[in-house]
């Protein structure tokens, strides 16, 4: 397949999507915006929609716009009404409708067309395409390895970001650019539905195998590079949207890694509970009954014993 | 009043965080109502009082966490929105764990309040890493510096948030119940943990429900209650049996009916009569 021009510009562009997406995802994922990739997907296909209309640049204007939806998502979550939600999913709904219905207006608007930008074909990525997700890959992997430590701290834990006074609202609205960029970048190999995906299902495997920040980032970028690339040359073989077929492999090395990660733990014996599963918080006047047991304290919860250990309580 | 104070402008016993008249809350009601307080240089406070009763909310307003509506915080001396350097007040927030949805180290989660001190471009220095180890043995978890903070117990992880705000080596520290959750031993290695930083000359602000474990180190009790502070004494008192405050203010705050709202227009907080001397708060700390 490496002899055809078009299936090595597919793999450069997915080798640059594998390397990209993982790194902004990693943020997202720890601040719990998963889906915001998503969102800016949807927002994304209008703005490649305008740019099939109106026969300019699709990628060049699919920036423009999902930067600009990007930043307004952004200064919607800050404002923090309880309207933000629903307003983020107007924001969405809108992004996807419209794109599809420009598409539609549009003279080149074929329903392969519009299939290739949702979900991804390897045959669409030209030599212009890859100059500019060649640039945008470095841009946005320079920002978000050089400020690591900030949006690391930001994104961590915002109040405590914001009470030492650190610039809370300029470092999301910075992620927010940086996770537009990484749309576009995507959208020719893993297309705009299938994006947020790929920043954060190899973070999903990082999270059951990594211990610190930085492995579980090199593990995001591993995962997402070969599952991209081939994810790619699998879709050349099996005449597949490439998109879906490198999403799925991506999930499939999740379902290994997390399934490697509960026998290692069923390994090690003790049962226990996730407290991040687990919406309750035991302490001193919580209404479960205590009861003293060695060096801690037992919480009773539902007939069973409860103790605290570290993310998660054992079954005592 | 520049931003451009040095850690030592303010002299020792000078104010270093001051509510007058402040009200905070969000939308159009207020949590907290028109309470002055002041907080000097070298104090141990306790800010006790029931659930609701608006102590956190005067922690969040004070770090410019909560809105304040009314009145004015002032931090070293100087109004809180002109204040720019935020890395001199740390902040322990009340959290059970400090587990993000990504895998993290000690040493990556305490790096972080490093950063407050370092400029944007800069890399970090051998200096930076001095001083987060520092922070991280200070707390007595140099041997898990490189474990996940998700494997630490609930204990452990308090004392993780602690060194993450003491790596901007702060002269204040705010903590939100740190001792809630933590079993009887472990409670009583944070308040060892806390006497060293207040031997260092450190000013700590604690909101508790529980002062028994703090009580080496405390000079100070501030009592809360419906938004208002209701109470204000020296330690050796408030925490003395016949004090009204650990008798009258924990339990029934309604009750009590010399209930007021300090309203002192120089700022310090005024005390109701029947808990004792006035004049007697502010206490300068034990170290």
């Amino acid at each position: 397949m490496l002899q055809y021009a078009f299936m090595q510009r597919a793999l450069m562009a997915a080798l640059l999507v594998g390397l990209t997406a993982p790194v902004v995802g990693v943020y997202l994922v720890q601040r719990r915006l998963a889906l915001i990739g998503d969102g800016l997907g949807h927002v994304a296909l209008t703005g490649v929609a305008l740019g099939v209309l109106t026969g300019g640049a699709p990628v060049l204007v699919a920036l423009a716009c999902s930067i600009a939806g990007a930043v307004a998502i952004e200064v919607i979550r800050a404002r923090g009404k309880a309207s933000a939600d629903v307003a983020l999913a107007v924001m969405f709904y809108g992004g996807i409708a419209g794109g599809v219905v420009l598409i539609g207006l549009s003279p080149q608007g074929t329903p392969a067309n519009l299939s290739a930008y949702l979900f991804g074909a390897i045959t669409t990525t030209t030599s212009g395409d890859l100059v500019v997700f060649g640039l945008l890959s470095a841009v946005v992997l320079a920002v978000a390895v050089g400020l690591a430590p900030r949006l690391f701290a930001v994104s961590n834990d915002e109040e405590f970001a914001r009470a030492s006074g650190m610039n809370v609202l300029g470092l999301n609205v910075l992620l927010a650019v940086l996770t537009a960029a990484t749309v576009v970048i995507s959208m020719r190999i893993v297309g705009l539905l299938l994006i947020s995906a790929l920043m954060i299902v190899p973070n999903a495997v990082a999270q059951v195998t990594a211990t610190s920040f930085r492995s579980s980032m090199g593990v995001a970028v591993g995962v997402g590079v070969g599952a991209s690339v081939a994810g790619t040359g699998l879709s050349y073989y099996a005449d597949t949207p490439s998109g879906g077929t490198i999403v799925l492999l991506a999930i499939a090395v999740f379902l290994v890694a997390s399934v490697g990660s509960w026998l290692r733990s069923r390994w090690h014996g003790r049962r226990h509970h996730d407290m991040r599963e687990h919406p309750h918080e035991h302490g001193p006047g919580c209404g479960h009954e205590a009861i003293p047991h060695g060096d801690h304290l037992d919480y009773l919860h539902d007939g069973h014993r409860h103790a605290a250990h570290g993310a998660h309580y054992d079954e005592h | 009043m520049t931003s451009t104070h040095r850690p030592s402008a303010p002299p020792d016993g000078g104010p270093v965080l001051e509510l007058r008249h402040t009200s905070i809350g969000y939308g159009a009601r207020a949590v907290v109502n028109d309470v002055s307080l002041r907080i000097d240089r070298g104090e141990v406070v306790a800010l006790v009082g029931p659930n609701g009763s608006g102590k956190t909310t005067i922690v969040r307003g004070v770090l410019g966490l909560a809105p304040v509506v009314g009145g004015e915080v002032r931090l070293f001396d100087v109004p809180a929105g002109r204040f720019h350097e935020r890395w001199r007040i740390g902040y322990v927030p009340q959290r059970h764990t400090v587990v993000g949805a990504v895998p993290s180290t000690v040493q990556e989660v305490v790096a972080s309040g490093r950063l407050p001190r370092r400029r944007w471009w800069k890399m970090a220095t051998a200096a930076d890493r001095a001083v987060v180890h520092r922070a991280i043995d200070v707390v007595g978890l140099t041997d898990q510096t490189r474990a996940a903070v998700s494997t630490l117990s609930g204990g452990q992880q308090r004392r993780v948030l602690i060194a993450r705000a003491l790596a901007a080596d702060p002269e204040v520290l705010v903590m939100d119940e740190p001792t809630a959750g933590v079993d009887g031993s472990s409670a009583e290695a944070l308040t060892r943990t806390l006497a060293r930083l207040v031997a260092d000359g450190r000013t700590l602000l604690i909101v508790t429900h529980d002062v028994a474990p703090l009580a080496p180190i405390l000079t100070r009790v501030v009592a809360v209650a419906d938004g208002s502070v209701v109470g204000d004494e020296p330690a050796h008192l408030a925490l003395s049996p016949a004090s009204a405050l650990s008798h009258g203010i924990y339990g029934h705050p309604g009750h009590d009916p010399h209930h007021q709202a300090p309203d002192d227009p120089a700022g310090r907080p005024a005390t109701p009569g029947w808990l004792g001397d006035p004049g007697l708060h502010g206490a300068p700390a034990a170290g």
